[in-house]
């Protein structure tokens, strides 16, 4: 008697869980990205990417196309709600793979927008942020023939960028990791249109949640060098005006090491790079001209780095945590005085590299 | 004196290692390193070193008073104190130990809300656990050593996912080391000893072991699974989060666990943490085991009946306690009475047990 009293009692538990309201994958509207676009100093307008079925049917799966919904106001929240109003399914975030950000919208500072995501459970770590150099709406709303599905070419464009050519990995985690460490500056990918395709046009460069310039995707490769522990690219170089090479899959890394001059911090970053010439325009291959490629393309990276290294020393950006590095060799490290001294730090380039082999043809 | 316990009731003293780890792992391991980087920055696992040794130390002191005391706190506190203040002292150990589970459970209910169901309603998921632990605690002292032996083999996964936010480590971030003023070494390790105060439980499950003083290799063996563990999550927080970032995260652990993705599972989180739902399990059995055994031993009342009212005393109050804020205020509350029983209650009760022995009133007291 007593253990059925005990199992009816434990089964009617059993279903009183099942009170929690189900969320059933048809009945949600899983948003797949995201734009945020600048409007005026006080509002932005967001549009999201919902995936929509059309045609589908038991024997044909149908295409999948994306449809988006905007709205306008003043904080996240209050977008959300009126979005909510606009779709006849539920949304939801957390299948939401890249957030984008309009130039303009970037440069007035991006972090509240940011926040609300990072407060989010339901949002991923690796979610990508990125800026556009247009408007994101039109991007969104836009549909290109090679992919039905804007915010899934969006995402794929970015992950095959960064883990084959000169894109260093970046996703939310990264931005805030940079965004709130001291001596270090925060980069998102930086998109925008040539013709009619999207492409990766190199890294958006920030003075803590502020977009203040851009570098190419040349520069990128450099870029990734520098703050990736082990990082591959593309790289190419010229000898003459017919004659020259392009490096698939060029491994580089750097160290840093810290002296002091005249009680100034000097940073050395001692770049090793190691690669095999993967398309050459000339005649021959010989070992001679290994070498000079070697050479040339030893030179070319410590010029082309050092005019990085400049560059945003002159625009009092550190993305590439040279406060970082001096931080951590240094004790009792000091934010304001490192900020003083920054924009005339000497930094030594040192350049190594080896060439392992020329292709598969003399 | 008690009755003795019978001898298929006993456990052994291998057990006690399972029995100290899962009492200190627990909801603590999601938030800790977050705490120790306020008061120490990232020389904060330094402190996770000294306070765990602090804590063997502790439980070499535990087992000094058990070993001599040979019984339960309950006996100990009886001999020494005298019954009625005796008692009184170990109600109120007991009551914390109470309190200490109910903060498990609670801030437990929390993690599942806010990651997983966020619309579930705090009863269903206390009213769960109190069933699970009923049923266990019910079978008496053994499955709930079963319970703790399974809690800790799974708390091991915990060494799996870290190695998933690797990716993203910057381990210069470490550098330079002892670079914290010495006047932060001190709040760092009180606050980090909070984290391994587990090891209270010993003394109501003291008789349930086979040759008890045997054990305390074991206790030690476990207390140091603890401090690797601990050092391990607060290293890969500290390389994985840069400071300012991991003062704006409440479970850095589960923050870390977003960025695993599995073949077959976009995000481990849902995996891990109906996971970690069952390291969390030991705490609250084993908590109300002992709390429902002692009241039982000063009030010779029934085991049985204790723990059902125990429980709905656990589910009332979890009802009760339902915002962030409050859950936040119980924590503090429980984790200050706790350091104070350990670090002023047992040493004191360590120098009673010593001059009474000197004095020989010991010998007289047994007897009667």
């Amino acid at each position: 008697m007593k253990r059925i009293k005990v199992v009816s009692f434990l089964f009617s538990m059993l279903f009183l869980m099942g009170c929690v309201p189900t969320e059933v994958i048809d009945e949600l509207q899983l948003i797949h990205a995201a734009g945020y676009d600048y409007i005026d100093g006080e509002q932005v307008e967001a549009t999201v990417s919902v995936p929509s079925y059309k045609g589908a049917n038991q024997k044909n799966p149908g295409v999948i196309e994306s449809e988006t919904i905007s709205a306008i106001g003043n904080t996240s929240k209050d977008i959300r709600s009126q979005m909510d109003s606009k779709s006849p399914k539920k949304l939801e975030n957390s299948k939401l793979a890249s957030v984008l950000y309009s130039r303009k919208l970037s440069e007035g500072g991006i972090f509240e927008l940011i926040d609300t995501f990072s407060r989010d459970p339901s949002v991923g770590q690796r979610m990508l942020l990125l800026v556009y150099e247009g408007n994101t709406r039109s991007l969104l709303e836009s549909h290109l023939t090679i992919e039905p599905e804007i915010s899934r070419y969006i995402t794929e464009l970015v992950e095959q960028n960064t883990e084959y050519t000169d894109l260093p990995k970046t996703n939310i985690h990264v931005f805030l990791y940079r965004y709130h460490q001291e001596g270090m500056d925060p980069f998102l990918p930086f998109l925008g249109m040539s013709e009619d395709k999207l492409q990766v046009k190199g890294l958006a460069i920030f003075k803590g949640d502020k977009m203040v310039s851009t570098i190419s995707m040349d520069e990128s490769f450099l870029f990734k060098a520098l703050v990736e522990t082990f990082s591959t690219g593309t790289y190419e170089i010229q000898l003459d005006k017919e004659d020259y090479a392009t490096f698939m899959n060029l491994k580089a890394r750097t160290k840093y090491s810290l002296h002091y001059e005249v009680g100034l911090p000097v940073l050395t970053a001692k770049v090793k790079a190691e690669g095999a010439l993967s398309e050459y325009s000339g005649k021959t291959l010989d070992e001679n001209k290994i070498q000079e490629f070697q050479v040339k393309l030893k030179e070319e990276l410590k010029t082309e780095i050092e005019q990085l290294v400049k560059k945003f020393q002159e625009l009092d950006v550190d993305p590439l945590g040279l406060g970082f590095q001096v931080k951590t060799r240094t004790r009792d490290w000091d934010m304001d005085r490192w900020a003083s001294l920054y924009p005339d730090l000497k930094v030594n380039v040192e350049v190594e590299t080896t060439i392992t082999h020329g292709g598969i043809s003399e | 004196m008690q009755q003795p316990i019978p001898a298929r009731n006993l456990v052994s003293p291998v057990m006690v290692l399972f029995l100290i780890n899962a009492m200190q792992v627990g909801v603590g391991v999601l938030g800790f390193p977050r705490y120790v980087a306020e008061d120490m920055e990232y020389d904060g696992w330094i402190a996770v070193i000294v306070s765990g040794l602090i804590t063997s130390v502790m439980i070499w002191v535990i087992y000094d008073i058990l070993k001599k005391g040979n019984g339960d706190i309950i006996s100990i506190n009886k001999e020494l104190f005298g019954k009625w203040l005796g008692h009184t002292l170990s109600f109120l150990l007991l009551t914390y130990l109470l309190s200490v589970t109910m903060v498990v459970l609670r801030t437990f209910t929390e993690v599942i809300q806010v990651w997983i169901f966020p619309n579930l309603s705090t009863w269903a998921i206390t009213a769960v656990y109190c069933l699970l632990a009923y049923y266990c605690i019910v079978k008496g002292f053994r499955v709930v050593v079963g319970v703790c032996y399974f809690g800790v083999l799974l708390s091991l996964i915990t060494y799996l996912s870290l190695i998933g936010p690797i990716e993203f480590m910057e381990v210069r971030a470490l550098l330079p080391v002892f670079n914290q003023p010495a006047d932060t070494y001190l709040p760092a390790i009180r606050t980090m000893v909070l984290s391994y105060l587990g090891i209270k439980m010993v003394f109501i499950f003291y008789p349930f072991i086979k040759k008890p003083e045997t054990s305390l290799k074991w206790a030690l063996l476990g207390n140091a699974l603890t401090i690797f563990m601990y050092l391990l999550v607060s290293f890969a927080a500290f390389i994985y989060f840069s400071p300012n970032q991991l003062s704006a995260t409440i479970w850095p652990l589960l923050t870390m666990w977003q960025i695993i993705e599995l073949p077959f599972l976009e995000r481990f989180e849902y995996l891990a943490i109906p996971i970690w739902a069952l390291v969390i399990l030991p705490n609250i059995c084993l908590g109300l085991w002992a709390t429902s055994r002692g009241y039982k031993l000063i009030f010779s009342i029934n085991q049985h009946q204790t723990l059902i009212v125990l429980l709905l005393v656990i589910f009332c109050l979890s009802i009760v306690f339902n915002t962030r804020d409050l859950i936040d205020r119980l924590n503090t509350i429980v984790s200050e009475v706790g350091f104070y029983i350990t670090y002023v209650f047992i040493p004191i009760l360590w120098i009673v047990q010593k001059l009474r022995h000197k004095g020989g009133s010991y010998e007289t007291n047994q007897s009667g």
